[in-house]
């Protein structure tokens, strides 16, 4: 197969990553805002995506790709980049059909850690980094955050007041506005370069540019446009879960939470820990949660939140090595095969989430993914909500 | 875990994160109960209220600003 091809098959399914995962991960900044009605779900969207767009711009120093030091590097070649990016995008859209938040970045690492497997071997994969880098950061990114979390709201409740006065609701949907921002300012800016680090690394392995070089200018803004486009298109059934499910937020909780997540994640960029915004945000929702006296988290929905983290690794990994194993020294007919058969199971994932849509208008309906009240999720046993 | 994190990373990382994100909540909060209470007062109280209101902005807009220059310039 001409190297070129298979370089323009590599950076769509880089970008239709970046597309899932802008849209993944809207819930991250805006849940909260939609669901204490600080921002209209359309309008949250838009301001989310410009942010990121914003984001993607402000730093460029990607360089070193998202899975540097998991793998090594000379076992990376476009076809388990390719893999790796397919098993990332289907546990994505996943998740995502389920109303689950979960990491796309471990989805990344997990599609790239699968692929290579099956390619290299087990000695082309560092099981120390994996540890440090991936399940190290999990356990720690929702604890800490709920910690902030709880104990802001536990004191914002008492120091405000907001129960005795109502009033007080109006200015924390204020600080929400500029709280959800820097949640998505923050995500461009993480986000956007992980898919430009991998699509700088595929053309690094292609020789279109040497070694070390900035991804070009066409890398970076391919990746803000499709991270804000994602974005934009909004993942409706994880917004609804950080937003209705998990508990009821109030504005002073929807405050905390974003500002808690905005700590711990800039925090942690600032001292080289890579904790994945979906955790932090989860643990800050459920922190809030635990903080104001009297709400309820339903742990249930937690239970399958946590359960979504632990199995993206492997089922991300799983899909890859599948994936892996048709394209890596293949020819032009399996890749071409494979990427249509992605394309028939996105579609697929399309279709289906239409029988049961979620979108703008029925967001903040207080019902699951499948119209039914919040109540009988409550009662419904885990497995048998994935299997209806 | 020391063999897979630097511990010293680790604790000031929560520890900045603890004190940033509870400290920004509380100096919100003071400024909006200072505000609501503000409309409950006599004008020379309203003046204080809306001043430490002021205040309590003024260094959550500064924290945050020194956060996100902090990150970026890294």
């Amino acid at each position: 197969m001409h190297d070129a091809a298979l370089l323009f098959i590599v950076v769509t399914a880089a970008l239709t990553f970046d597309f899932t995962n802008g849209f993944h991960d809207t819930a991250n900044a805006m849940a909260t805002s939609i669901a204490t009605g600080a921002l209209k779900p359309r309008a949250a969207v838009a301001l989310s995506a410009v942010l990121n767009l914003a984001g993607a711009f402000l730093s460029i120093k990607v360089a070193a790709t998202i899975a540097s030091g998991i793998v090594a590097s000379g076992a990376i070649t476009l076809p388990i980049v390719f893999a790796g990016l397919l098993g990332a995008i289907v546990w994505n859209l996943v998740t995502w059909s389920l109303g689950l938040p979960s990491s796309s970045s471990h989805a990344l690492i997990g599609g790239v850690i699968g692929a290579t497997l099956v390619s290299a071997g087990t000695s082309a994969v560092h099981g120390h980094s994996i540890i440090a880098k991936v399940v190290i950061p999990a356990v720690l990114a929702p604890i800490l955050a709920g910690l902030v979390a709880m104990l802001a709201t536990r004191l914002s409740y008492r120091i405000a007041r907001p129960d005795e006065r109502p009033r007080s609701h109006r200015y924390f949907r204020y600080g929400q506005l500029a709280s959800a921002s820097l949640v998505s300012l923050a995500h461009g800016t993480n986000d956007a370069q992980k898919t430009m680090g991998v699509i700088t690394l595929a053309l690094i392995a292609d020789h279109q540019i040497s070694p070390g070089a900035d991804p070009p200018a066409w890398v970076i803004v391919s990746c803000g446009v499709a991270i804000a486009a994602g974005t934009y298109f909004g993942g409706w059934r994880v917004i609804r879960t950080m937003g209705h499910r998990l508990t009821h937020i109030e504005p002073p909780q929807g405050f905390t939470a974003q500002t808690a997540s905005v700590a711990v994640l800039l925090t942690a960029t600032q001292g080289g820990l890579p904790l994945s915004t979906t955790h932090i945000t989860s643990g800050a929702v459920l922190g809030t949660g635990l903080g104001r006296r009297g709400s309820d988290v339903r742990w249930r929905v937690a239970g399958s939140m946590v359960i979504a983290w632990v199995l993206t690794l492997p089922a991300a990994a799983l899909v890859a090595a599948g994936i892996g194993l048709i394209v890596d020294g293949g020819g032009t007919g399996q890749i071409v095969l494979v990427s249509l058969a992605a394309v028939a199971v996105l579609t697929g994932f399309y279709l289906w989430s239409r029988r049961h849509p979620v979108s703008a208008d029925n967001v903040n309906d207080a019902s699951d993914r499948f119209g039914r009240s919040l109540n009988s999720i409550e009662r419904a046993p885990i497995l048998e909500q994935a299997a209806s | 875990m020391g063999d897979y994190l630097d511990l010293a990373v680790l604790r000031n990382v929560a520890v900045v994160a603890l004190v940033a994100g509870v400290g920004i909540t509380v100096l919100f909060s003071v400024a909006v109960r200072a505000v609501t209470s503000a409309q409950e007062e006599s004008a020379q109280s309203v003046a204080g209220s809306r001043l430490l209101a002021a205040g309590c902005l003024l260094i959550v807009a500064a924290t945050v600003a020194v956060g996100l220059w902090a990150v970026l310039a890294k």
